[in-house]
């Protein structure tokens, strides 16, 4: 399809027999639409719509796709949309809230704006979103965006149209269902993705009267069945994972499998973005660098399946790992490659399948491809694996890192330790990738001295990449264990998140509904336990700006080892140790040892006291940590790529 | 067992510490500038306690 609303499709247009009002049989021969809306990144083509597009036709369908972010976007400018799209706080939803529910909208006081914090409001300040501005978006640009949508695409040829969503889509894409069901009073809107998860997806189809089929749950299945039913004029609440509303109730639905060979999954088709993209002079010279293609190789998470993270949602029902072969993805990669031109590729998996290091990047690195990954990760990766991942073409790794405090990782069930996240931070700096991390706090059963003891860590590490996400407390979450396991996690109240009520109109039950919640455990930390924890983490991303930027390194040979600790610009040392007891930094470079390790490693005969109290005088300086019995060198050895 | 045993044949070693020249950095690139990819997994925020 063409900007300007031009349908080319193959499909026969006259298939089709049109009946008003109730759905008739043979109508969803006509094309299909899928469509995605703000706030999706406008950098990247919606997963989610390339790969039902091409399985809808797989099936024998006509499935169009449409990327209408983009169009917003290019209204408002791209910087700015941006900006919207990196905060997170409900305001998207907020700013079409008026279009999507009209008189039935609540604050139109605007009060939900003195619910945001004050550096999430300068920071779009700087971005020429001030408060006044941000109302200009929700009283003017939104409706006229919306106006031009309608207007620009040919909607009357379309039998149904899709609309997947996912964190801040809901309210955009109702505001355009809504208007097309006003003119459109035969379309079938459909909608789907994570946002309609679970009981979510009930209650929206129950409160929102334009929307009439949902599908919950993976829609890879579902929603061509969803298709056929349509088509061949049978019951669709007869399709495993699809609900619609009838009599002002919505059944749940039947219950269907998920996917489980990935490798049946087509190439997704993301030629309208590109095309779209071009179109609306969006694709600058400063846009093209940041085009990501995503694509998937895994779904569901395998940690998860086995200890599911306190506070991770993501997952309500797809938690079972799944992975696609490597030969699978890395044809779906060349294909895509050869189609747009584009060697940047974001993985939507939520975790690395481990056997991905062998038989993926490794061979990749061997094929010579060219191609640069943002991937989830594991944060117990080590030397050897973020080496591979970095000759696989890794540039980007998300490892839930979450806390350097041991003991609140334990609470939070990561199954990893501070010391493993450290030694992942160390080596992802040494191969230069780079890390997307937060501090969270706020866990049931965190005491006052984990953040003291992670504190006086952090001083430490500021020769490692800061945390990009800064420091958190953490949401609340449905289909999290925090949220499921009340008993587990004892609260003084839970509420969804005040601001849903300035988004949503009354009828919503956002007790149903919402995604996250307000809440307050039985037994919390003060916030002021984390003041200390927020000053060090400013003061380290403020280091990372600077030239030259903090660095700590050692150069070893036989006898001697020197570590040149530039992590105070001002304070600039060298620290030097000659003798075979030089060997015992580096010992605990590449990971952690207790000093028996030590010993085995170096094979020598000193007694295991006098390793320790040497190792010890390393921590002492502040050039190695301690965990336990399990030391670890802080600095990074000098020769770069080895 | 190695021949020259520190802890038999030496005293301890000791870390030397000395200062280096502070640097002016010209010349160096930035590193680790603002990120540009967005991710959906949000998991946490910053705003106050309501309660």
């Amino acid at each position: 399809m063409s900007v300007d609303g031009t349908i080319h499709c193959k499909f026969g247009a006259d298939a089709f027999a049109e009946t008003a009002g109730e759905v008739a049989a043979g109508s969803a021969l006509r094309p299909v639409a899928l469509v995605v809306m703000p706030f999706l990144m406008p950098y990247t083509p919606s997963i989610q719509l390339g790969l039902l597009k091409e399985i809808g036709v797989g099936r024998g369908h006509c499935v169009e796709t449409l990327h209408l972010h983009l169009d917003f976007a290019q209204q408002i400018g791209i910087d700015r949309y941006e900006a919207l799209c990196e905060r997170a706080g409900h305001l998207g939803e907020w700013l079409f809230a008026l279009a999507a529910f009209g008189d039935e909208a609540p604050d139109q006081a605007r009060q939900m704006l003195e619910l945001l914090p004050e550096p999430m409001l300068d920071a779009l300040a700087q971005r020429g979103l001030d408060a006044d501005a941000l109302q200009g978006l929700r009283e003017s640009a939104v409706p006229l965006y919306l106006e031009h949508l309608v207007a620009v695409v040919d909607w009357s040829q379309y039998a149904v149209v899709g609309f997947s969503s996912s964190f801040e889509q809901n309210t955009p894409s109702f505001a355009l269902a809504r208007r097309l069901k006003a003119r459109y009073p035969q379309m079938i809107v459909l909608f789907g993705g994570a946002n309609f998860d679970g009981e979510m997806g009930i209650e929206w189809v129950r409160a929102m009267p334009f929307i009439d089929y949902a599908v919950i749950g993976e829609g890879d299945e579902a929603f061509p069945e969803l298709l056929d039913a349509l088509r061949a004029g049978s019951d669709p609440r007869r399709v495993p994972g699809v609900v619609c509303r009838r009599d002002g109730v919505v059944a749940p639905p039947l219950e269907r499998p998920l996917k489980a060979r990935l490798d049946e999954s087509p190439v997704p088709d993301y030629r309208e973005y590109f095309r779209r993209i071009e179109q609306l002079a969006l694709l600058t010279p400063a846009v093209q660098p940041r085009l990501r293609i995503p694509f998937e190789s895994a779904r569901g998470c395998w940690w998860g399946e086995k200890h599911h993270c306190t506070f991770c949602g993501l997952n309500g029902s797809t938690m079972a790992f799944r992975a696609k072969s490597p030969e699978a993805v890395m044809s779906e990669l060349a294909e895509q490659a050869r189609r747009h031109r584009c060697f940047e590729f974001f993985a939507v998996d939520n975790i690395l399948e481990p056997s991905y290091l062998k038989e993926f990047f490794a061979r990749l690195a061997t094929q010579g491809c060219d191609y640069r990954f943002f991937y989830e990760v594991k944060s117990n990766l080590t030397r050897a694996h973020l080496k591979t991942l970095y000759e696989g073409g890794v540039r980007y790794i998300q490892p839930g890192i979450e806390s350097l405090s041991t003991p609140v990782l334990s609470l939070m069930r990561k199954g990893v330790t501070a010391i493993q996240n450290v030694n992942l931070l160390r080596w992802a700096r040494y191969y230069d990738i780079q890390v997307y991390w937060n501090l969270l706090h706020g866990f049931s059963g965190e005491s006052s001295a984990d953040y003291d003891t992670q504190a006086a860590l952090l001083k430490r590490l500021t020769h490692l990449q800061p945390p990009s996400g800064r420091v958190n407390r953490i949401n609340m979450q449905r289909f999290s264990p925090m949220f499921t396991d009340r008993a587990a996690f004892p609260v003084q109240f839970i509420n969804p998140d005040t601001r849903y009520r300035h988004i949503y109109p009354a009828q919503v039950d956002l007790e149903r509904a919402a995604y996250f919640f307000d809440y307050e455990f039985t037994e919390s930390l003060a916030d002021s336990v984390l003041d200390e924890t927020r000053a060090i983490v400013q003061n380290w991303d403020q280091a990372w700006t600077r030239k030259p930027m903090p660095r700590m390194q050692f150069r070893l040979a036989p006898g001697v080892i020197e570590i040149d600790d530039r992590r105070d610009a001002q304070r600039p040392r060298r620290y030097s140790v000659e003798g075979e007891a030089a060997a015992l930094y580096g010992a605990c470079s590449d990971q952690p040892h207790t000093p028996l390790g030590v010993q085995r490693l170096l094979k020598t005969s000193w007694s295991l006291e006098f390793i320790e109290a040497r190792l010890t005088e390393f921590v002492a300086l502040g050039l190695m940590m301690r965990e336990g019995n399990r030391f670890l060198s802080l600095a990074l050895p000098a020769t770069p790529g080895r | 067992m190695q021949q020259n045993d520190p802890e038999k044949t030496e005293t301890p070693p000791q870390i030397k510490v000395e200062d280096l020249p502070i640097e002016d950095g010209k010349g160096e690139d930035v590193k680790g500038g603002p990120v540009y990819i967005t991710y959906e997994g949000i998991k946490g925020e910053v705003r106050p306690r309501r309660t």
